[in-house]
């Protein structure tokens, strides 16, 4: 029998709570280590506006004006290239984020999923062609709202760069993402049958977002999509065939030049790169007005707020239970005194026990910490980021742990004084 | 193996122990401790067990001189050549009386259990009376039966010195005149017996007797102890 | 002697104490951080119950009390008519030289956000407070129009938000509808509610608890363990197991929850005359430490007083 399996069955209670104290330190260590990424991650979306002035674009075509700019055939083909000039200039960031309800074919979700379920303005479903339709929530995005708010996908994958181009005015098919309250109802590589502005499409499922995942628009500091379908807000780079649907192409073009501009540049500087782009593309029926951005300071204020309150008190925590661990190890040690004592007598030096009992201890921190790794392997999408985190963590905390462990073995002997005790 | 005590001095936060304590022990030979609760026999048996260090002096094993060691090399010393009986044998309460025998081999580099080991574990226990217990957990004997499984682990690497702190404090008279053969058996074979004791019975069979003053070891002769 | 013993076991009840204190505070934070929730989410939390009403059959109940209800249109979120009947604590607030809340709700009073459009305040209501949250883009956007719960009528709004520090918020509800058939709808939580790292962390905060428990539940075994050999002298010394089981149970689990307690009643005072929160659940979390701890206290002294006098020692006399 070894000396570890002796000390072990001496205490088998105490070793095992050792144990259960060192995996759920681990797993908190783990656990902190994903959350401060996730508060990282969220303080760097909401970073990505910080500072920034916000401009909302604002179309004039409404009633008669819509009527006589559209009886113009170049106006499809120069609301596309103001849309496309505007997302290509490098000098400010281009949002588009159109909340644009989608009717679907035979929905498998609740009313929850309804477009005006919020504000109690359901539509009753309608039948056409035999297929019954929902009005659902949907929101059309452009490449830079993933890519300034981090959207992530729980399943399956997120857009392609190709999946924001329309490229073929006969295709029928259309990437879709789901938000998370989707998965159990739809799942990636499903189909479902679409009227997007009057043209049916069948959307192919791609992916199924994270839950709690949300973007900045205009109207709301924060939307989440949990409950939402999005489709990519696509940019029409060949001619438009606006015989192939014309409120369809009206309505996406419109929709993609009333976005909001993220810039540095100030008002006037602004203006001269919008009037650059409108003499070249021969589009002025716009306006540009500041977005109101007050809300989001306060959400990136409060988003900030946040990550250094969870930050302050996981730090107290963390230090709270290293106390504890380690005052459980000397009570460990204490109740082993007798195991000592008879280590002692047999010709056991100090510095066995001290190497015994600090490798019974490293044994179990290391068994321990190595366990949170497997439901992390299970549980979190692309782990490796964690993994190689948690093991360099996981090095250094054991690595102080070794010193510790020792350095508190040798204070616990000397305060027991098993020499003394053996004198009865 | 003789052994040597020179002018051994012990004090505790300046509190005067024991001084000028000095001692010749040859081999094959049975030494009383005799002395006042207090004096610090238990002290001195552990000083010379190699078990805690003198304030001053000198003990010597043969050549082996402890004041040379560290703790940590004495261990070793101890571990060879030192058997160290205490007078609430600790033991462990969850193993049984066989693997609580042989734990010091998990401390000596042959560390199995093998013919030569088991036989003497066998002659002790016999001598002892307890070889019927091997398989009982130390938690089913008696305090006897207890003292008796600490001193065979004590003799198992058959020491030449064996320090005994009031070995036979718990035992019967039947008993401890066992635990006294299986001394004078380690006697027959050359080791040095030092034992504490407050029974002049035990004392008495002994070859000499010492008594621990704050000043040094007095010597007693068995017969004066007697009377 | 006794004095002695006593002492020993008080003294071992320390660090039960202090793992006690430590649940305490982690049953707090878990509360606190719900409370901020609640602020940053327009002062609407979990267990609210967002509703429509269609009509109106019977005016709501008004003996009921310790709820805030939000009246809106579903054209616009703000402002809201706030009808806050009993003593429930509010947003943090900066209020006018003569704010008095029960005076308030009779007179018309409005408390509106920093950045809120007060033009949209209906005529007949005065400015008496400011919303002094910094970091709830929603309160500071929010205007509460305060009203008496007699004066409700649907044609300010078909909207609702019941929030009520009950444990059963829906029965509440409930009577305070007096028989009127609402819809209630699912809505989504907002501001640091939404955020991943948020809700992860209340996680941790339970598991922090857990904790707190198991290194709780540990100690009482070692300290038990511990207290073996004086159980085995006292039963040597004539005392019965029934009598050994009650002076462990005395002693060690009297000290421990007249400690806990006054710990508990201290945070108490101190939640209710310096930081209250928006509800006790913390408390109900610190009592169900507690319990269980004596629970285990209980059982401990009963098994330890049984092994260590009838089984471990008593069966040799």
């Amino acid at each position: 029998m070894r000396l570890s399996e002796i000390l072990f069955k001496q205490s088998r209670m105490l070793y095992f709570a050792v144990f259960l104290v060192s995996l759920l330190f681990f797993s908190m260590v783990l656990v902190l280590l994903i959350n401060v990424k996730q508060a990282n991650l969220e303080t760097h979306s909401t970073n990505n506006f910080k500072g920034k002035n916000l401009y909302q674009l604002s179309d004039n075509l409404y009633n008669d004006r819509e009527t006589a700019y559209f009886s113009n055939s170049n106006s499809y083909t120069i609301l596309r290239d103001f849309s496309n000039q505007l997302a290509q200039n490098t000098s400010l960031n281009y949002y588009n984020s159109i909340w644009q309800p989608i009717e679907i074919a035979d929905f498998k979700g609740d009313v929850h999923f309804d477009a005006y379920y919020e504000n109690g303005s359901n539509q009753q479903p309608y039948e056409v062609k035999g297929k019954t339709y929902r009005a659902i929530k949907s929101l059309q995005l452009n490449a830079k709202v993933f890519e300034l708010n981090h959207i992530e996908a729980e399943e399956g994958t997120l857009f392609s760069n190709n999946d924001f181009i329309f490229s073929n005015d006969d295709s029928s098919s259309i990437p879709v993402l789901l938000g998370s309250d989707y998965a159990g109802i739809y799942k990636p590589g499903d189909t479902i049958h679409i009227l997007y502005y009057q043209r049916p499409y069948t959307g192919n499922v791609v992916g199924i977002l994270s839950p709690s995942q949300k973007i900045i628009t205009a109207n709301d500091p924060e939307r989440l999509l949990d409950r939402y379908i999005v489709l990519p807000s696509m940019s029409f780079d060949n001619h438009v065939n606006v015989q192939a649907g014309r409120i369809f192409f009206k309505a996406s073009l419109l929709s993609k030049i009333n976005g909001i501009i993220i810039t540095d540049l100030s008002p006037i500087e602004l203006n001269k790169v919008m009037s650059t782009i409108s003499n070249e593309t021969h589009f002025n029926d716009f306006d540009i007005i500041g977005a109101n951005s007050i809300a989001i300071k306060l959400l990136i204020n409060m988003t900030e707020a946040n990550r250094s309150l969870l930050l302050i008190t996981a730090a107290i925590s963390m230090i709270v239970v290293l106390l504890l661990f380690l005052w459980i190890i000397s009570v460990v040690i204490r109740s082993n005194s007798s195991v000592y004592k008879v280590f002692l007598i047999s010709g056991a030096s100090f510095d066995q026990l001290y190497a015994s009992t600090r490798n019974q201890f490293l044994l179990w921190v290391g068994i321990s910490s190595f366990l949170p790794l497997f439901p992390l392997l299970i549980l979190v999408s692309n782990p490796l980021y964690f993994v190689i985190n948690y093991l360099l963590i996981d090095v250094v905390l054991c690595a102080c742990f070794v010193i510790a462990i020792h350095l508190f073995i040798k204070r616990t002997f000397t305060r027991l004084n098993i020499v003394q005790q053996l004198k009865g | 193996m003789s052994l040597t005590l020179i002018n051994v001095k012990k004090q505790y936060n300046n509190v005067l122990l024991f001084d000028h304590v000095s001692l010749k022990a040859n081999p094959g030979e049975i030494i009383a401790l005799k002395g006042k609760s207090g004096t610090g026999k238990s002290t001195l048996l552990n000083i010379i067990a190699g078990l805690e260090k003198p304030s001053s002096g000198e003990i010597l094993l043969n050549e082996l001189s402890f004041s040379e060691k560290s703790v940590h090399e004495l261990s070793r010393v101890r571990r060879e050549y030192i058997g160290y009986i205490s007078q609430h044998t600790p033991l462990i309460p969850k193993l049984t009386v066989l693997d609580n025998i042989t734990i010091p081999l998990h401390f000596i580099k042959k560390s199995e259990v093998n013919k030569e080991i088991m036989a003497r574990i066998d002659e002790y226990a016999a001598l002892l009376e307890i070889k019927n217990l091997y398989d009982n957990k130390i938690e089913q004997l008696s305090g006897g039966e207890q003292q008796r499984v600490g001193i065979i682990r004590a003799l198992l690497h058959n020491p030449n010195l064996v320090v005994a702190d009031e070995p036979t404090a718990s035992l019967d008279d039947e008993t401890s005149a066992l635990v006294f053969e299986c001394f004078n058996h380690l006697k027959s074979k050359g080791a040095i017996i030092l034992l504490s004791t407050h029974h002049a019975a035990i004392a008495a069979k002994c070859d000499s007797i010492y008594l621990l003053t704050p000043d040094g070891l007095v010597l007693e002769s068995p017969e004066i102890s007697d009377l | 002697m006794k004095l002695n013993i006593k002492t020993k076991l008080y003294q071992t009840n320390y660090i039960l104490i202090l793992i006690c204190f430590l649940s305490i505070v982690t049953s707090w934070l878990i509360s606190y951080f719900d409370y901020v929730n609640m602020v940053n989410n327009g002062y609407i939390n979990k267990k609210s119950i967002s509703f429509r009403l269609e009509e109106m059959n019977k005016p709501f109940n008004p003996n009921l009390s310790g709820y805030i209800l939000m009246q809106y249109d579903n054209e616009r979120l703000s402002p809201k008519y706030v009808y806050i009947n009993g003593d429930v604590k509010l947003p943090p607030i900066i209020k006018n030289n003569n704010f008095n809340i029960d005076k308030d709700i009779d007179s018309h009073a409005a408390i509106v956000g920093a950045s809120a459009s007060i033009e949209s305040i209906p005529n007949g209501y005065t400015i008496t407070g400011t919303f002094d949250t910094s970091h709830s883009y929603r309160l500071s956007s929010d205007i509460w129009l305060l009203s008496r719960i007699e004066e409700l009528h649907l044609d300010k709004g078909h909207y609702f938000i019941f929030t009520s520090p009950s444990s059963s918020p829906e029965d509440k509800l409930s009577a305070l509808m007096n028989g009127n058939p609402y819809e209630v709808l699912s809505m989504q939580n907002y501001g640091t509610y939404s955020l991943a790292s948020n809700s992860l962390f209340q996680n941790i905060l339970w598991a922090l608890y857990l904790f707190f428990l198991l290194i709780a539940l540990a100690h009482t075994i070692n300290g038990h363990r511990k207290d073996g050999k004086l159980i085995t002298v006292l039963y040597y010394s004539g005392f019965s197991t029934y009598r050994l089981i009650w002076i462990m149970i005395k002693l060690r689990l009297f000290s421990f929850m007249l400690i806990s307690i006054f710990l508990v009643i201290s945070c108490v005072l101190l939640n209710r005359y310096i930081y209250s929160l928006w509800d006790t659940s913390w408390l109900l979390y610190s009592f169900c430490f507690i319990g269980f701890q004596s629970l285990s206290i209980i059982i401990a002294s009963i098994s330890t007083s049984c092994q260590y006098s009838v089984k471990k020692e008593g069966h040799r006399f």
